[in-house]
C-alpha cells in the first residue's frame, strides 16, 4: 500500500512516502547558516537535537516564502540522518493504491521534474511524489 | 555456543589486561632481575592464559604459553638467571600472545602462525649455557624440552588432552584426574611422572586466578579447569578475616604483582606489631567461636595495638585491587550516559534563564536552584565515570622506550609523575598516538647515545620524564628528556631550506619562537629518515591532533640540557565552555579555549582604531600589531573591503583574540555576549563541509547557535596576512603578563577575580559575630569594626539562602581601616593569562579578564570597599571621587 504524506509548496501539491516522515512539526525560530546553499534555510532544535532545514521553495527552484509566512518542518529521515523539509502548508496522508501513477508531465518545470519520482492523477489535481534522496542531494560550488 | 563466545570474550578481556600488567612487570623486572614477586606474577598471568587457553582449545596458544610458563619456572627457580636474551624472549612472547589474542577476537580462531621458531628460542633458553643444570630439579622441562622442539605436532596434541577436550590423546598416566588438576600440573606430570616443583607451585597461583573469575560468576562454566586449587585460595580467604572474604584471594587479577593480600595477622607480624603466637592464639579463639575479627582480639588481648591494626587494615587494603568494588560497564552506556546528562545541563540552562526572566514564585525558584545544583553534582559525577588514570595512556610507553632505546643504543629510563592524574576516556584516546609520537622523538633525536652523554659529562643513562598534573580545570601533560635538545640554528637552517620561512623574518624571530617551528607541517628534523620517527609527518600532526580536541602543544628546549613538550588539554569533550558573540544581529559561539581577550572597540577607539597595513586590518594591542578578521566578511555577510566607510569606523564592537594554529589574531565582532557551558553537536551532511563551523549547540533559551572554528579563522587570517604578519604574531605572544587573582564565587555560580594585591586576609566570620548599624552589617575584628558588604547584593546576583553559620569575607585593610568584602565561596588564586578589557560590564567591575579558560569579571575593588564604608578613603581622599557612578552614591547616603 503507498501511503503519501502530502503538503503544499508554491501551487503545487506535493508527496513524501509516509515510511520516511518521523515527524511534523511547527517550530518558530530557525537559525540560518551563514556560506550554506541557499537551500539551506538553517538549523532548527527539535527537542536537543540540532537538525538542517531545506527550504522546498527553494530547492525547488521558487521564490523563498516571505519570512512572515509560518512555514511547517516535515522531518524525513534518510540515512539514519533527520532532515527537516520545510513547506508551506501540511494537507495530510493519502493511501494512492487506485490512483493512476504516471510519469511526471511536461509541464512541470525542469527543475521540479528532477526532483520527482512521479505523479499520481487524483480527480481535482495532481499530487507530485518527490524523490527525497534527491531533493536531499545538495551540492554546493562553494564548499572546497 | 553462546555461553561459550562469553566465555571467549572475557578471556580475551582479561588477558589484555593481564598482558599490560606483564609487559610492565617484564620491565621491572629487568631492573631488579632476583625479584621473586615479579616473576611469580609473570608466571602466574601467563599460566592463566594457557590454562584458559587450553580449556579454550586455543592449541598454538597453549603451546607457546606452555613453553614461556617452563621458563618462567626455570627462572623462579633460580636454575637458570634472568638475562638480556631471556628478557626479549619473553617480551616476544607477550607479543605473540598477544597477536595470536587479537587474531582470536577478530575471527574467532588462532589462525595460522608459525610459532616454531619463537618456541625453539624460549627452549633453548631454557638452559643455563655453562653449568650442566640437565637432571636437577626440574626434569619435567629438560624432558620435554627435545621433545617440543622436534615433534611440536605430537607434543601440541597431547597437552590439551591432558584437559580431557582433545580427542584421543590419552597419552598421561593421569588423564582421567587432569580436568580437575591444572594444565601445568598435568603437563609437567606427563613428562616427569612425578608432582615437579612447578605443578605443586601452580596450583595456589591458579586458586587466585580461579576465585577471579568465579567473582564474575563463571564458577560453573570454569569448573573443570579450577575445581582443585579452589581449596587453598577458600582458606586464604577464610584467613584474610578484615573484610570481603571472597574478594581478597582473587586480589591479584589487576595487581597481580602483589599477589593475594596477606592476611592481617600476617601483615601485623611483618610490621613487628604482634608475634605470631599470638595471632595463633587469636587464630584458635577465632575457630572456636569467636565471630570477631583478627585486630579485634588481638587488641583485646593486648598483644596489638589500635594504630597498628589500623595501620595493617591500611596495609591489607592497599595490596587489595580494586577490582573487588568495581564493575565492568560497557562504554557505549557512559556514552550515552553522558549525552543525556548534557541533554539535562542544557534543560536546566533553558529553565534557569527563564526563571530568572519571571521569577515571581519563591518555591519553584527554589526547587529550581535545587534542581540547578543536582544536575551540576550529576554532569561531574558522571564525567567522574568516563575518567581514567592518565596510565592507561602511559602504560605501553615503557615498552615502546625500552624496544627503541635498544634500537638505536641508548640507555634510557622512564621517570612517571601523576600517574593518577584522570582524564576523560575520550580525550586519553585521542592523545594516544600524539603521545607515543613525542615519546619516540625523545629517544631517537632527544636522548644522546651514551657516549656521547658521557664526553659532555652526563649521565650515560638517560632520562624521560612524564608528567600530568590538573589545573585550571585542565590537564596538564608534560614530556621532557635530558637530550642533546633543540638547537635553534639547525631549524632555522632547515627551515630556509624547505622555504617555511624567509631570512628576514627568520631575523625578527628569537631562538624559543625558532623551535616552535618543528610544528610545521613538512618540516622534520631527522639526518636519516629512521623507520621509527623522522618522516616529515611528525609534530604538526601531534600539533593538529591535540589542537582537533581543543588543546595546545608547545615545547621549551636548551641545547644539551633537554627539551620539554607542554600539552594542554581539557578534561572533557562533551561539554566545554565558549563565549558566545553577536555579528550582524545573529548569535555564534567560540570555544573558550582559543580565546585569550577580549578588546573593546568604543568611542574614538571604535572601529577607527583599525589600521590597514598593506591592505589588511591590524590593531595595535600594547605596542604589538595584532591581525584582524572580520567576521561578517569572514561569513559572507558583509563585502570584503579593507578599505571600509567612515561610518564603519565609529560603530563599536568587540575584537576577540584568538590562538589557533600557531598564531594570535583578532576576530571583529559586534558584541561579546557571555560565557556557557555548551553541549558540542556535529553539523549534518549538508553543513559539515563548511569548515568555519565546529559544529553547532543549544543555548539556554533554546535557540541552535553555531560554533566557529577558530582553527579555520586563524588560516583565514593568515593568508590575509601572509607569513609577515605571522612573525609580528609571534614576537607578541609572549606580551601578555601574569597577574595572580583570587577568585571568588559571588553566588549563584558567578565567579569574580579579586588583584591579590587588594587582598589583605581571609577569614571566616561566624554569622553570630556580625552586627547591625544603621542599615550596615558590621564586626569587631581586630579591635576595630570592620563593615561588611556582600559582594551578591552589591553585584545584584541572587545567593542560594545562606544558612551556614559562617560567612567566607575577603578583608581589604589600608592603615588601620579594614572592610570585608563577604563572598559565597573562594575558589582558587589563579594567575590571569592576559590583560584585562576595561569599562565593559556596567558598575563593580573593572572589566573580565580570562582566568584558566573561562571569562571572569574583575572585581572593581575601590567601589565596593565605598559601598561598605564610604568615608573609606577619606583620609587619602578629601572629597568623594566625583566620578564614581551615581548609585553608588546613592548608596552612600541610604
Amino acid at each position: 500500500m503507498t501511503q503519501l504524506s502530502t503538503f503544499h509548496v508554491g501551487a503545487y501539491l506535493f508527496g513524501v512516502e509516509v515510511s520516511l516522515v518521523q515527524e511534523i512539526v511547527r517550530l518558530p525560530s530557525i537559525t540560518p547558516v551563514p556560506l550554506a546553499p541557499p537551500e539551506i534555510a538553517g538549523l532548527i532544535n527539535l527537542r536537543g537535537e540540532v537538525l538542517t532545514a531545506v527550504d522546498l521553495r527553494v530547492r525547488l527552484g521558487m521564490h523563498p516564502a516571505p519570512s512572515t509566512q509560518d512555514q511547517v518542518n516535515v522531518v524525513v529521515r534518510l540515512d539514519d540522518e533527520p532532515v527537516s523539509l520545510l513547506v508551506d502548508e501540511i494537507d495530510g496522508v493519502m493511501a494512492l493504491d487506485r490512483v493512476p501513477f504516471e510519469s511526471t508531465p511536461s509541464t512541470v518545470p525542469e527543475r521540479v521534474r528532477e526532483l520527482l519520482v512521479g505523479a499520481y492523477t487524483l480527480p481535482d489535481r495532481l499530487l507530485l511524489a518527490l524523490d527525497v534522496r534527491e531533493v536531499l542531494r545538495i551540492e554546493d560550488a562553494r564548499v572546497a | 555456543m553462546e555461553a561459550m563466545d562469553e566465555i571467549v570474550a572475557e578471556f580475551l578481556v582479561e588477558s589484555h589486561e593481564n598482558l599490560d600488567q606483564l609487559d610492565r612487570d617484564l620491565l621491572a623486572l629487568e631492573r631488579s632481575p632476583a625479584s621473586p614477586e615479579l616473576l611469580a606474577s609473570v608466571f602466574r598471568t601467563i599460566h592463566t592464559i594457557k590454562g584458559t587457553s587450553g580449556f579454550l582449545a586455543f592449541h598454538q596458544l597453549e603451546r607457546l604459553t606452555h613453553v614461556g610458563e617452563n621458563l618462567l619456572n626455570r627462572l623462579r627457580d633460580g636454575a637458570v638467571p634472568l638475562d638480556e636474551d631471556r628478557l626479549s624472549a619473553l617480551l616476544r612472547l607477550v607479543d605473540v600472545v598477544r597477536y595470536l589474542l587479537r587474531t582470536i577476537e577478530s575471527t574467532g580462531e588462532e589462525g595460522v602462525c608459525d610459532l616454531d621458531g619463537l618456541i625453539g628460542q624460549l627452549t633453548a633458553l631454557l638452559q643455563d649455557v655453562g653449568t650442566g643444570s640437565r637432571g636437577d630439579s626440574a626434569p619435567g622441562e629438560d624432558s620435554s624440552a627435545p621433545g617440543e622442539d622436534g615433534s611440536a605436532p605430537g607434543e601440541d596434541g597431547s597437552a590439551p588432552g591432558e584437559d580431557g577436550s582433545a580427542p584421543g590423546a590419552g597419552t598421561g598416566s593421569r588423564g582421567d584426574s587432569a580436568p580437575g588438576e591444572d594444565s601445568t600440573a598435568s603437563g609437567d606430570g606427563t613428562a616427569s611422572g612425578g608432582s615437579s616443583a612447578a605443578g605443586a607451585e601452580a596450583t595456589p597461583a591458579g586458586g587466585s586466578s580461579g576465585t577471579a573469575r568465579s567473582r564474575r560468576g563463571q564458577r560453573s562454566r570454569r569448573k573443570p579447569s579450577t575445581g582443585g586449587p579452589q581449596a587453598p585460595a577458600a582458606d586464604a580467604a577464610d584467613a584474610a578475616d578484615a573484610v570481603g572474604a571472597a574478594g581478597a584471594a582473587g586480589g591479584s587479577a589487576p595487581e597481580p604483582a602483589t599477589g593475594s593480600p596477606d592476611p592481617l595477622g600476617k601483615v601485623l607480624v611483618e610490621a613487628g606489631a604482634t608475634s605470631p603466637d599470638a595471632v595463633q592464639i587469636a587464630r584458635m579463639e577465632q575457630e572456636l567461636g569467636d565471630s570477631r575479627r583478627i585486630g579485634h582480639i588481638l587488641v583485646d588481648h593486648g598483644t596489638a595495638t589500635v594504630d597498628a591494626v589500623t595501620q595493617a587494615l591500611e596495609v591489607q587494603d592497599s595490596r587489595r585491587s580494586v577490582v573487588d568494588s568495581s564493575v565492568r560497564v560497557d562504554v557505549e552506556l557512559l556514552d550515552s550516559l553522558m549525552r543525556l546528562v548534557g541533554e539535562l545541563v542544557l534543560a536546566r540552562n533553558q529553565l534557569v534563564s527563564r526563571l530568572d526572566d519571571t521569577s515571581s514564585d519563591p518555591a519553584l525558584t527554589r526547587s529550581a536552584q535545587r534542581l540547578s545544583l543536582v544536575t551540576s553534582e550529576l554532569q561531574e559525577q558522571v564525567m567522574r565515570t568516563r575518567m581514567q588514570p592518565v596510565d592507561t595512556a602511559w602504560n605501553k610507553i615503557p615498552r615502546v622506550v625500552r624496544d627503541l632505546a635498544k634500537q638505536c643504543g641508548r640507555q634510557v629510563r622512564v621517570a612517571m609523575e601523576g600517574r593518577d592524574t584522570e582524564l576523560d576516556r575520550s580525550v586519553l584516546e585521542a592523545i594516544r598516538d600524539p603521545l607515543t609520537h613525542m615519546v619516540r622523538n625523545a629517544v631517537d633525536h632527544g636522548i644522546e647515545p651514551p657516549e656521547v652523554r658521557r664526553a659532555a659529562g652526563k649521565p650515560e643513562e638517560g632520562v624521560l620524564r612524564l608528567r600530568a598534573y590538573h589545573e585550571a580545570g585542565q590537564v596538564h601533560l608534560e614530556i621532557s628528556d635530558d637530550g642533546a635538545g633543540i638547537d635553534p640554528e639547525r631549524i632555522a637552517a632547515k627551515a630556509l631550506e624547505r622555504d617555511l620561512v624567509t631570512p628576514a623574518q627568520l631575523a625578527q624571530l628569537r631562538p624559543q619562537e625558532i623551535i616552535q617551528m618543528i610544528f610545521l607541517s613538512g618540516f622534520s628534523l631527522s639526518k636519516e629518515v629512521t623507520n621509527l620517527s623522522g618522516r616529515g609527518v611528525g609534530m604538526d600532526v601531534v600539533k593538529t591532533r591535540i589542537e582537533g580536541i581543543g588543546g595546545s602543544v608547545d615545547v621549551v628546549s636548551e641545547v644539551g640540557k633537554g627539551t620539554t613538550f607542554r600539552l594542554t588539554i581539557p578534561l572533557t569533550l562533551a561539554i566545554i565552555p565558549a563565549l558566545t558573540i553577536g555579528c550582524e544581529g545573529r548569535r555564534y559561539a567560540v570555544p573558550q579555549v582559543s580565546v585569550l581577550e577580549l578588546v573593546r572597540l568604543s568611542g574614538e577607539h571604535a572601529r577607527g582604531g583599525i589600521e590597514l597595513i598593506a591592505g589588511a586590518p591590524v590593531y595595535r594591542l600594547r605596542d604589538t600589531l595584532l591581525p584582524l578578521v572580520r567576521l561578517d566578511e569572514q561569513l559572507g555577510l558583509a563585502p570584503v573591503d579593507p578599505e571600509r566607510g567612515e561610518d564603519d569606523d565609529v560603530r563599536g564592537g568587540f575584537i576577540v583574540v584568538l590562538q589557533a594554529e600557531q598564531s594570535r589574531f583578532g576576530l571583529v565582532v559586534d558584541d561579546v555576549l557571555d560565557t556557557q557551558e555548551i553541549v558540542v553537536k556535529p553539523l549534518g551532511r549538508h553543513l559539515k563541509g563548511i569548515q568555519v563551523y565546529a559544529g553547532a549547540t543549544i543555548l539556554g533559551d533554546g535557540s541552535v547557535v553555531l560554533i566557529l572554528d577558530a582553527a579555520t579563522l586563524a588560516r583565514s587570517a593568515n593568508v590575509l596576512h601572509g607569513a609577515t604578519a605571522q612573525a609580528t604574531e609571534q614576537v607578541s605572544t609572549e606580551a601578555g603578563t601574569a597577574e595572580p587573582v583570587l577568585v571568588v564565587e559571588v553566588g549563584s555560580g558567578r565567579r569574580s577575580a579579586i588583584p591579590l594585591d587588594m587582598v589583605t586576609r581571609l577569614e571566616e566570620i561566624n554569622t553570630s559575630a556580625i552586627e547591625r548599624v544603621g542599615g550596615r552589617e558590621v564586626v569587631q575584628y581586630r579591635g576595630h569594626i570592620m563593615p561588611l558588604v556582600r559582594l551578591a547584593d552589591l553585584l545584584g546576583t541572587s545567593t542560594e539562602i545562606l544558612d551556614e553559620d559562617r560567612v567566607q569575607t575577603v578583608v581589604y585593610t589600608r592603615g588601620t581601616r579594614s572592610v570585608g568584602l563577604v563572598v559565597q565561596r573562594i575558589h582558587d588564586i589563579a594567575s590571569e593569562r592576559c590583560g584585562t578589557r576595561s569599562d565593559v560590564d556596567g558598575h563593580g567591575f573593572l572589566g573580565s579578564v580570562v582566568v584558566g579558560d573561562r571569562v571572569v569579571e574583575l572585581l572593581d575593588v575601590e567601589s565596593a570597599v565605598l559601598a561598605a564604608d564610604p568615608t573609606f578613603f577619606s583620609a587619602e581622599r578629601a572629597e568623594p571621587d566625583p566620578h564614581r557612578p551615581g548609585d553608588l552614591d546613592e548608596e552612600v547616603l541610604a
